[in-house]
């Protein structure tokens, strides 16, 4: 490296003193730049800066000692050389004391001004060594950071984890308002799984378009405001990172880091989606004792090749956990804990002879053989009593109790193949907001209490009319020809069935009449109420005031639900509340049961 | 039949008591034991019929108990039911042959448990349903043998695409239904079948006694108005003949006057016979009547439609069984629904002339101005298809759910607004809506709505040989 030239301001107190020093300066290839007063020398620097000043402390219009003290103080990076004269040495000591790099004393020689001048670039040398190994330093400390970072999605195995923690390290880079990690799914679709912020400028899938325009050679692609990171492995694309920075611009460290990101994050994609994929091809599920979804597939086919030839049924559960969110955040060994705990609280709740298989952290698929929908609805009941029963669950940072959420679809009534079976299972899990208000209302309110707030409660939605059920006055006589007729359905179906009647003796003869008539015994009815002269043998006799002044008709089949409670208005009309949701139906049977002591009824 | 001999045995006194109280108010001997030794030694003594014991059952293990029990020639035939506190699935897994009963339980319906086991144990053959052609045996002669052995049932009679019930109790005729007609009318016209099929079903009744006469009183008043019938149908043309008012002619006054006044529109004589309140007899009286006076013309002369031509009925039929929904048994049905009433009426009196059409025994019921209930059956090749309808207003809706889970189809009648309440119900429900603007009130339109319902589509229709 050559020296460096100097750009040296001279403030002479005589002119034989400047030429001697532009001479000298100017023979080893510096810039002498003469002024003649302190006001001059402060006036050039402000304009154009000087990296030495030559200060003669004899000046002739001024004090050179406070002009020292002025450029020290406005000008700290001007090194400053003091020229002086033996009786000078008091003013002399004065300027070192400010913090002058050198001071040459008269009679002036080429080799003193020549040292002076050699010390300050020398010191320019090593201050710009300095500003270099301290940018180094900052570039290294955030290499540092960024890799601290990375550090920890690398050694994780769970893709959605992963994603999590790899958009935690975009964050840490450069200011974010929103960050989408997509990685592609079973279908080759990428689809969003995890995101940052909750503006919604980011869609949840990318398209095949947006797939096609990604540039292979360029790993983070910055547009603006927009920041592409194509997570590209072995031979194809592993993930995308979508971000949207909060500023347009972006500092070389900022990209530099990002790319960092990118390179680990795409080692650690194509880890987790190994580890993925040997688990899933797994019978069990690493960390519990529930199957894989592809053994689960497996089985579920062979039991839909054997029902299919014997003429049996099935029922298939989704069970969905609500409550389990905050254990996403939770260190691996606790979150493989608390996956233990809710596989076992499930596991418990079933027979051994049912499949159950964990397909996320809080999604369970349940294979029940040989089993209706009266069985699933049993077992559906056990699950959710087995989530609500589990306790202790503060230290995986469940703040409440847990909740099952099970939708039910059965072979062959809902379908012969497992895709739409599941996808039939899974819709049901949703349940209408007004249904799931209803059965929450039975479970703290009782039977006969919801009953006639049921078939009071007016005028509803057409949606909830439909889904929910609704309130209507209907006459009297179309009870018994309903009942009628919903109990020789159940009888012609030839599938189990639980009926419970009450309230009306036509209804009750009906029915009886309707069981007597066929020679199946799938159907089972009983008539709650008090003793009457046309009690049939169906009738539970009940010492229960409340029953007395209502009518049931309660439903519950392998193909499907009805209930129907109310009271009488009237001579020949009755105020009822009507619902076909099978969900619904059950939770009224369950309160019913419950307030009598009834055998539930399994159909297993 | 004869008492059950029952053994409970549980160490509780109180549950011990309750269910002695409640098996003995059915009529059965009940034995009770405290533990297992007294238990067996009771089961054995008395060779019980059922044995109800607690899973918590003591000196013996539970499932000990139930073997010695099965190893016992004397009980081995005994039915068990094991009691226990806790989850019906874990007391089912005791022993597969022993049925779980959950305590706490009410006693009453344990009883009623023990006293079906019972029953299905003693009870001696089922009385059979009888089945029979009219030719072999007359219907006159049939309802005598039904009042001497005092049967009780419901006796379904077939004929011409025609179906009629009669309900009988200890022998006696007490109601009858046949179409929109019922009582003393119904039973009249079923009486007039001469040809076809009967099924009598015994023990299923009904609450409702509209025929308060004697049946031998009916009978003979029946036989009577045959033959005054007969005597009538000879001035008359065939019932499917439209007949329409002639203008210009005065209305007469008394059931021809009723008739005039249903003629506001063109209808067939079966119409007429079903929309008036008299009796068959009168109103055909009535017609003739008018018909010589010209009061009344006739506007045309259909025969009946074909639904299907025999070498489809096979395909018809495999797509009839379809309509079920899967692991289901039974009669096939189709939901049918309109915005309006008055589309319902019209399909059914359209599907009336169509041969392979059986309209129902009972009309459907009718509340809120709404139809719920079957309006007919379509027989192809011996299989059964319901066209069952049911309400349109939303608040009744839910009893779509219930009446077609076993069901497929459903058909749309008339200019019913699309909404999405009801994609989403039909969705929910997994069924398959055809909709008929427009065509379905002529029997032609009706066929082709129903076979669009059944998948088929194409065909003609075209009219029965007479």
């Amino acid at each position: 490296m050559s020296p460096p030239q100097l750009r040296a301001l001279i403030v002479p107190g005589s002119d034989s003193e400047a030429r001697f020093i532009i001479d000298v300066l100017e023979d080893h290839g510096d810039v002498p730049v003469v002024v003649g007063s302190a006001q001059e020398a402060l006036a050039e620097i402000s304009v154009r800066p000087v990296e030495v000043a030559f200060i003669s402390l004899a000046l002739p219009r001024g004090d050179g000692l406070a002009l020292v003290h002025h450029i020290r103080a406005l000008h700290p990076e001007v090194d400053v050389i003091v020229v002086a004269s033996a009786n000078e040495i008091q003013d002399t000591v004065h300027a070192h004391a400010l913090g002058v790099l050198h001071s040459v004393l008269h009679p002036l020689t080429g080799d003193a001004v020549l040292v002076a001048i050699d010390r300050a670039r020398e010191r320019r040398l090593l201050a710009a060594e300095r500003a270099r190994l301290a940018a180094e330093g900052a570039t290294s400390r955030r290499r540092t950071a960024t890799y601290a970072r990375c550090a920890a999605f690398v050694a994780e195995t769970d893709l959605g984890r992963v994603a999590r923690l790899v958009l935690d390290a975009c964050l840490g880079e450069c200011e974010l308002d929103e960050a989408v990690a997509y990685v592609a799914s079973s279908t080759g679709t990428f689809v969003e799984t995890a995101r940052v912020g909750t503006s919604t400028r980011l869609n949840t899938t990318l398209d095949d378009s947006e797939i096609a325009s990604i540039d292979p050679t360029c790993v983070v692609e910055d547009r603006g405001d927009r920041v592409r990171i194509a997570l590209i492995g072995d031979a194809e694309l592993v993930g995308v990172i979508d971000l949207v920075p909060r500023s347009s611009t972006r500092a070389d460290a900022e990209r530099a880091g990002l790319e960092v990101v990118a390179g680990l994050a795409t080692a650690a994609f194509q880890a987790a989606r190994k580890v993925d994929a040997i688990a899933r091809a797994g019978i069990k599920d690493p960390d519990t004792s529930a199957y894989t979804f592809t053994f689960f597939g497996e089985v579920a086919g062979r039991e839909i090749d054997r029902a299919a030839r014997f003429g049996r049924r099935f029922a298939l559960l989704t069970v969905a956990i609500d409550g389990l969110e905050a254990s996403t955040d939770l260190p691996a060994d606790a979150r493989t804990e608390m996956r233990r705990v809710v596989t076992d609280a499930i596991l418990a709740s079933v027979k051994d002879s049912d499949v159950v298989a964990r397909v996320e952290d809080d999604e369970y698929y349940v294979l029940l053989p040989e089993t209706s929908l009266l069985g699933a609805l049993a077992a559906r009941r056990r699950i959710a009593a087995g989530m609500s029963a589990l306790e202790d669950l503060g230290r995986f940072g469940v703040p409440t109790k847990l909740v099952a959420r099970a939708g039910i679809a059965s072979f062959p009534s809902d379908g012969t193949d497992l895709g739409r079976i599941l996808r039939t299972s899974r819709r049901r899990a949703d349940r209408d907001e007004h249904v799931r208000e209803r059965i929450e209302d039975l479970s703290t309110e009782g039977f006969w209490s919801c009953v006639r707030s049921f078939a009071e409660s007016g005028e509803t939605s057409a949606r909830d009319a439909e889904m929910a059920g609704a309130a209507i006055v209907m006459p009297r006589s179309a009870l018994a020809r309903l009942g009628s007729t919903l109990t020789s359905d159940a009888l012609q179906a030839g599938v189990p069935c639980i009926i419970y009647i009450g309230g009306d003796d036509d209804l009750e003869e009906s029915v009886a009449s309707a069981l007597d008539a066929s020679t199946r015994t799938c159907a089972t009815a009983w008539a709650i109420g008090s003793r009457s002269e046309r009690a049939t043998r169906i009738r539970l006799h009940v010492d229960d005031p409340r029953a007395d002044g209502f009518v049931m008709l309660l439903v519950l089949g392998d193909l499907g639900g009805y209930a129907l409670v109310g009271f009488p208005e009237g001579e020949e009309n009755l105020r009822v509340f009507h619902s076909s949701s099978v969900d619904l139906v059950d939770a009224l049977v369950a309160s019913l049961q419950s307030e009598y002591h009834l055998q539930p009824e399994v159909g297993e | 039949m004869t008492g059950g001999r029952v053994l409970v045995v549980d160490s509780d006194y109180d549950t011990l008591q309750a269910l002695a109280e409640a098996i003995r108010e059915l009529g059965h001997s009940v034995t009770l034991a405290t533990d297992g030794r007294s238990g067996l030694q009771n089961a054995v003594e008395t060779s019980a019929d059922v044995i109800l014991v607690d899973r918590e059952v003591k000196v013996f293990d539970i499932r000990t108990f139930l073997d010695v029990l099965r190893d016992n020639p004397r009980t081995s035939g005994a039915a068990t039911l094991v009691m226990g506190r806790g989850d019906l699935a874990h007391l089912a897994a005791i022993d597969g042959r022993a049925e779980p009963i959950v305590k706490p339980f009410h006693a009453s319906e344990i009883a009623a448990r023990v006293d079906a086991i019972v029953r299905r144990r003693r009870a001696p053959a089922r009385e059979a349903e009888l089945r029979g052609d009219l030719s072999q045996v007359a219907l006159w002669d049939l309802l005598q043998v039904f009042a001497a052995n005092q049967r009780t049932g419901r006796l379904r009679v077939e004929s011409e695409g025609a179906q009629g019930d009669m309900w009988l109790r200890d022998g006696r005729v007490v109601d009858a239904t046949q179409g929109l007609a019922t009582g003393e009318k119904a039973f009249y016209r079923i009486l007039g079948f001469s040809a076809g099929n009967f099924h009598f079903v015994p023990s299923l009744t009904r609450a409702e006694t509209r025929l308060k006469v004697s049946t031998e009183m009916l009978i003979m008043e029946a036989a009577r108005r045959l033959d005054e019938t007969r005597r009538v149908r000879e001035r008359l043309p065939t019932f499917g003949t439209t007949l329409g008012l002639a203008s210009s002619v005065p209305i007469p006054s008394g059931t021809t006057a009723e008739i005039a006044l249903a003629l506001d529109e063109p209808r067939s004589i079966e119409e007429l016979l079903d929309a008036l309140p008299n009796h068959d007899l009168e109103i055909l009286q009535g017609i003739a009547t008018l018909l010589e006076a010209k009061c009344v013309v006739v506007e045309d002369e259909h025969a009946k439609l074909v639904f299907c031509d025999t070498d489809e009925s096979p395909a018809l039929r495999a797509a009839a069984l379809r309509l079920r929904r899967g692991g289901a048994e039974g009669t096939a049905r189709i939901g049918v629904v309109s915005a309006r009433a008055v589309e319902l009426s019209r399909f059914a009196r359209a599907l009336g002339r169509v041969r392979e059409f059986m309209p129902s025994s009972e009309s459907p019921l009718t509340f809120q101005d709404q139809w719920l209930g079957s309006l007919g059956t379509v027989r192809i090749a011996g299989t059964d298809v319901e066209l069952l309808a049911l309400p349109w207003k939303p608040a009744l809706r839910s009893l779509w759910g219930a009446m077609l889970c076993a069901s497929t189809t459903l058909i749309v009648l008339g200019d019913a607004p699309s909404s999405e309440a009801v994609d989403g119900l039909v969705r929910d429900l997994d069924l398959r809506m055809v909709r008929s603007e427009s065509g379905h009130e002529r029997p032609p339109g009706a066929i082709a709505v129903v076979r669009h319902a059944l998948g088929v589509s194409g065909g003609r229709a075209y009219a029965a040989p007479r």
